[in-house]
This record gives C-alpha cells, sequence and structure tokens, in this order.
C-alpha cells in the first residue's frame, strides 16, 4: 500500500460519496462503548480523488460518530489519487471478511461492489465461501438484486427481522407486495423455516390465482389477525399460516377438519386416538390406545367393539 | 415440418448403421459430425439429434411402484429426451442429457426382443416405445416404425403401442400391421394443450391423425395424462372427449387410461425455471406413498369419476383405466377393484383380447 498516516479535519470529508460504502446499521454497543472510551484506535481509510475531494473508504461507522460528537480531527490513512480504486475495494473487502461478521444487506452490498472489479469466477471462488454463501451459479446475481433493492428490505435483513433465505426471494418481489410482506414479516418475528414457508404460500397462492401478491396478504382475514391487539406475535403467527394453508390447500384443509369434527362426534374416549393416513392418501388408519395395565385394555378393547360397529365410526373414515 | 433436426451427433460405433443411413437420406440438409462417444452434457438443443450405441437392456418393465397398481406395460427403450419441451415433463429432470438420443445399434434390440418373446410364448406382450420419449417424434426421419409395426405383426403374443402428441403418421400407411399395432395419444383439454403442451400438435391434429391411422386399419388408445385441474376443466375435458368420439369409432379404441398430474418434487424447481409461466405445479399437491406430489384424493377421484361417467355415457364397455393409482381411488371411482377381475395386467390383456383378438396360445 502506498497510503500515509495523517490528519485531517472532518470538514475535508466528501460525505455524500457513497462510492465505498456499504449498507450499515448504527454501530453496535460494543463499538460505540469503544469509541466513547477510546476514540477512534483504528484509523479510517480515505481515498483522495484525481478531483481532490477525499473519500470515506472504511471506517463510514466511526467517522460518523466523530462528526456527531462533534471532532475537529482524526487520524486516518491516506489513499493517493493515484491509487486504483478497484483494488482499494478489494482490500477495504479483504478488511470487512476479517473483521465481525458482516449481516445480510452488508454482504449483498460487498457483493455488488465487487462485481464492478472482479470477474463471476474469482467472486464464486474466492469471496462467496467466505461469507459462507453457497458457490452456486445464479447466487451472485440473487445477492446484487438484494444490494440493489429499498431501505426496509436492506433494514429488516440487516437486523434479523428477516432471514437471509426470505430476503433473497423478496429482493425479485415487485414493489408494493415486497413492501407489504416486509411489514408482515416483522411483525410475526417468526423463524426463518416459517418466514420462507410463508413466502412461499403467498407467491404460489397468486400464481395459481392470477393476482398480485400483495392482493393475498391484504386479505381481509390476514388484516384482521394482524390488527388484533390481543394476541400475541406467536399467536399471529400461527393464526397467518394456518389462514394462508386454508387458501393454498382448500380441499385438504376441509377435509382435516371434516376428520376433526367426526372424531368429536364419533365419542371415542380420550385414550383412544385415530389417525388418518397423511394427507388422507392411501387407505391405511392408525388406531393408538394409551392403557396402565392389561385389566384397563381389556376394557378399552370391548368398549371399541361397540364404537366400531357405529354410524360415526364409520363416517370417521369415510373417504 | 416442426421439430427437424438439423445437427445430427453419431457415436462411432453407430456410423455406418441402418439409423444412420436413413437419417442421412431423410436429412440431406442436416449437418453430421462422427465421434468416438457422447458424453453427457447440461447444454440443451432442440435441433440435435443423437445416435448412440446402448449397452443396457432394451426391454424394461414400466416403473410402477407397490402402492399404486401398474398396467404391467413393457418399455421398448429405443431412446431417450423429447423435444416437445411440455412443461410438466418428468424427462426435464434428466439434467444431463438434455437433447434427443436414439439408439442406433437397434439390430441389438431387435435380437433382445426377438429373445424374449420367444421365451415367454404363453404370456402376452404389451409393449410401448412412449415411456422415455415420444413414440413418433423422430419417426420421419428414422423410419424407425417401419420396421418396429412388421417385427409384431408377426409375434403372435405381442402387442406394440405407439405413444405420441405428433402427427407423424406417415410411415404407418400401408405397413402389414396385422392388427399388432395401437396408435395412442395423449389428450389433454385444450386450454391445457395451449399453455403447457405449446410445441406439440394440436388436439385436432392429434385426433385427425388418429382418424386417418384407424382407416388404416390400426387400433387406437388415448392417454388423458397428464389431467389437470383448472377452472373450468369440466368443459376443456368435455369438448376433447366430444371431439375424440366424433372422430373415431369407439370400437376402434382398445383403452382409454386417466392419470392426474403427479410429478417428483425435484422437478417442481425445474418447473419454476424453465417455464416460470406454468401454474401445473400450483394445485393442491400432497405427497403421495411413493414420495411423488400428486393431487389431493378428491380432487384425483372428481376428475376420474367425472371423466369415467362421460366415456361410459358413449361406451359402457371400453376398457377405462387409473395409471398409478390405488384401490380406495378405484373402488370411488369404478366401485371395484383390479384385484376383483384378476389385476389391472389381466384387465388390459383381456381388452387386447376382446378388442385386437389377439391372446397367447
Amino acid at each position: 500500500m502506498n497510503s500515509i498516516h495523517e490528519d485531517l479535519t472532518i470538514n475535508d470529508l466528501d460525505w455524500q460519496d457513497r462510492t465505498f460504502a456499504l449498507f450499515a446499521l448504527e454501530p453496535s454497543a460494543e463499538l460505540r462503548t469503544s469509541l466513547q472510551r477510546h476514540g477512534i484506535l483504528s484509523p479510517p481509510w480515505i481515498w483522495q480523488k484525481p478531483n481532490g475531494s477525499r473519500v470515506i473508504v472504511d471506517g463510514f461507522k466511526r467517522l460518523f460518530w466523530a462528526r456527531r460528537e462533534g471532532l475537529k480531527t482524526f487520524e486516518c490513512l491516506i489513499f493517493p489519487q493515484d491509487y486504483d480504486p478497484a483494488r482499494l475495494m478489494i482490500e477495504r473487502a479483504a478488511v470487512k471478511l476479517s473483521g465481525a461478521p458482516l449481516n445480510t444487506a452488508e454482504k449483498s452490498q460487498l457483493i455488488a461492489r465487487l462485481t464492478d472489479h472482479l470477474s463471476q469466477q474469482e467472486l464464486l471462488r474466492l469471496y462467496l465461501p467466505r461469507l459462507g454463501i453457497p458457490a452456486k451459479p445464479g447466487a451472485i446475481g440473487k445477492w446484487v438484486r438484494l444490494a440493489a433493492s429499498p431501505q426496509e428490505l436492506l433494514t429488516a435483513a440487516a437486523c434479523d427481522d428477516i432471514c437471509e433465505r426470505a430476503a433473497l426471494q423478496l429482493a425479485d418481489w415487485e414493489g408494493e407486495s415486497q413492501k407489504s410482506m416486509v411489514a408482515l414479516l416483522k411483525q410475526l418475528r417468526c423463524s426463518s423455516s416459517i418466514q420462507c414457508e410463508i413466502l412461499d404460500r403467498v407467491k404460489e397462492i397468486a400464481l395459481r390465482d392470477s393476482i398480485r401478491k400483495e392482493q393475498v396478504l391484504t386479505d381481509p382475514a390476514i388484516t384482521d389477525i394482524i390488527l388484533d391487539e390481543t394476541v400475541n406475535h406467536r399467536e399471529k403467527t400461527q393464526l397467518v399460516r394456518a389462514r394462508l394453508y386454508r387458501r393454498r390447500y382448500p380441499r385438504v384443509a376441509a377435509r382435516e377438519e371434516r376428520f376433526v369434527r367426526d372424531m368429536n362426534a364419533a365419542g371415542l374416549p380420550s385414550n383412544v386416538k385415530i389417525l388418518p393416513p397423511p394427507s388422507f392418501e392411501g387407505a391405511t388408519w392408525q388406531l393408538q390406545l394409551y392403557f396402565q395395565n392389561p385389566q384397563q385394555l381389556m376394557e378399552m378393547l370391548q368398549d371399541l367393539k361397540h364404537s366400531v360397529r357405529t354410524g360415526q365410526f364409520a363416517a370417521l373414515i369415510r373417504p | 415440418m416442426r421439430n427437424k433436426p438439423s445437427k445430427i451427433l453419431v457415436e462411432e460405433a453407430c456410423r455406418t448403421s441402418r439409423l444412420v443411413e436413413k437419417l442421412r437420406r431423410n436429412l440431406p440438409a442436416a449437418q453430421f459430425e462422427v465421434v468416438e462417444t457422447i458424453s453427457d452434457s447440461p447444454l440443451r438443443d432442440p435441433r440435435r439429434l443423437e445416435v448412440v450405441q446402448f449397452r443396457g437392456r432394451f426391454l424394461k418393465s414400466c416403473p410402477g411402484t407397490r402402492h399404486y397398481f401398474c398396467c404391467g406395460y413393457q418399455i421398448l427403450h429405443f431412446g431417450v429426451q423429447c423435444s416437445l419441451n411440455c412443461t410438466y415433463c418428468i424427462l426435464q429432470a434428466y439434467l444431463n442429457h438434455p437433447n434427443l438420443r436414439i439408439f442406433g445399434n437397434q439390430e441389438d434390440l431387435f435380437r433382445e426382443l426377438r429373445q424374449e418373446l420367444a421365451t415367454h410364448r404363453e404370456r402376452l406382450y404389451r409393449i410401448g416405445t412412449g415411456e422415455f420419449t415420444d413414440s413418433l417424434l423422430v419417426d420421419p426421419w428414422t423410419e424407425f416404425s417401419r420396421d418396429l409395426v412388421p417385427f409384431f405383426a408377426k409375434q403372435p403374443n405381442a402387442v406394440l403401442e405407439l405413444k405420441t402428441k405428433t402427427d407423424f403418421i406417415d410411415n404407418l400407411r400401408d405397413l402389414d400391421h396385422r392388427g399388432h399395432t395401437l396408435a395412442a395419444w395423449s389428450l389433454n383439454a385444450a386450454p391445457i394443450r395451449r399453455r403447457e403442451e405449446t410445441a406439440a400438435t394440436t388436439i385436432k391434429q392429434r385426433l385427425a391423425a388418429a382418424k386417418k391411422v384407424a382407416q388404416w386399419g390400426y387400433k387406437l388408445a388415448f392417454h388423458f395424462d397428464p389431467m389437470i385441474e383448472y377452472p373450468g376443466w369440466r368443459e376443456g375435458y368435455r369438448e376433447v372427449l366430444d371431439r375424440l368420439f366424433s372422430s373415431v369409432d369407439t370400437s376402434r379404441i382398445v383403452w382409454i387410461s386417466l392419470g392426474a398430474f403427479r410429478f417428483m418434487p425435484e422437478l417442481k424447481p425445474i418447473i419454476q425455471r424453465r417455464h416460470p409461466g406454468s401454474t401445473v405445479i400450483y394445485g393442491e399437491f400432497i405427497r403421495g406413498l411413493d414420495g411423488k406430489l400428486r393431487y389431493f384424493r378428491d380432487i384425483r377421484v372428481e376428475l376420474y369419476a367425472w371423466m369415467v361417467d362421460r366415456i361410459r355415457e358413449v361406451d359402457a364397455h371400453i376398457c377405462v383405466y387409473l395409471c398409478m393409482e390405488g384401490e380406495d381411488i378405484w373402488q370411488q371411482v369404478f366401485g371395484f377393484s383390479p384385484q376383483e377381475r384378476g389385476g389391472l395386467p389381466a384387465m388390459l390383456d383381456k381388452a387386447v383380447e376382446t378388442r385386437m383378438g389377439i391372446a397367447p396360445r
């Protein structure tokens, strides 16, 4: 590196130039504490551009903190104007990769920036594995699309309100649908697998019914669940999932509901359970008995003999 | 002519085969290239036809599973892949050889077939070529049917079923088939044909072809497989049934099969990627006993029962069967299980005997 250490004043920086910026959240609590106690320990990188302006390369959080705190000068590492910006970006990536784990939004922006300077092969081979991303064809495109997504999605992904897989899928959703889904997932605060399930269900219902995804999300039943202040986010998640399941699989859901009704009507003892074939496919039903001694089992079997002869039992296993 | 291959890649071992000779004669403008071996490649080229030396068994049993009743059909494996590009097709999952591939060593195929049929003379063989490829898609250039149909004409214990979505029937004219060949078409409702089978012939063309081959003395079969549930499916399937029965005399039809759409879960992302506009995979599918995704049972029963009723209104005696369905579905649709009639293969053998007059001695 041909850089030199130098003291600069805060006002010397071009704060508008975001050439090297990655999406970032507020500094972490640890970083804030360290800055308060010790000030800037590791000098930010600044590039003196050929037009004379000075842009931040690395150290955005530290410098924004410094400006907020009213610091006048700071020590930095200055890169001269003939320094190749591509090389500078790659070196910045190396620093980021060796530091604290990046959030989803940062990863996406790092990949997007590097696509300007590296070949797809280099990115796939050298960088994606280091970011914990499987080096599959098409992966770079997905991450670049996420990097270009609106602020709401990037913020939700950066804060882990939306998991990585869901964020990558959502990057391909059109404006209003994406916005509605981000809002819903932020409210539900559910696990990654449930986020992906909700996304898939909404997408498939929309494709099947030739409607926009936000029309699925603005279904009054879903809106009512979201607005209901008497249920917590876990209950809301279950209700939303159930609603989407009923809409995606109406006849399977109706059959399941009928089974529950018939099971109740059959009046079987509470220690006897009838299990239908998975998804009612095939003709093999299961019976579960819970007993504590041979006498109890004998009595249950006697009772069952009577129960299976009833019309209610026949209705229970009727196709 | 649609789907005409323009690049023929031939393995050295097949260079002087009769098949390649016929291809050179019928495709004079095509570019031929001979290579030592054709290796697998994921690159799809619908204009390419590969001729390879096949080293496996040409005759295979239909890949049924123990969970559902299988028709007991034998597959004559003469090639693999299809360039019709139907959205729902299982052949899309054969990622390593996406192009049409025909086996050049047809002498070996006939040798194996002759031996097998001679070994079990007491048994009736129902043999088809339309499982891993379309039976007639490349027939205009390979003329394979011109060898196959007369071969089956001489077999007392076998019938051949050529299953297609094309109207490439010209080679069948004037062949000495002696009633041992069934010409069969896959049919679907017209909206499904338009959306999901874009490179195949129209239903009208298929039925016109069926009518013609019936006039040439061939028996017929029709396969409504995959049946797809969509808004208006009743009207769609009613229309195609009406057209079918007004095109051909039902006494020429040996069987009609019904099979609701089912697919391996791995096929779903492939269809999503290759046919993003297709909605066939968004029905109410559940995981079947064989691991494939299939419509929820009530939907299948509704599709089948409706079709069977319409077919029975026209001809109460046509053999209608369900492809890969279980006892409970058969009972609900037909009121009986194939087991009560000796099994599904026996039912189809019976149809061959009744409608084609063929039974092993």
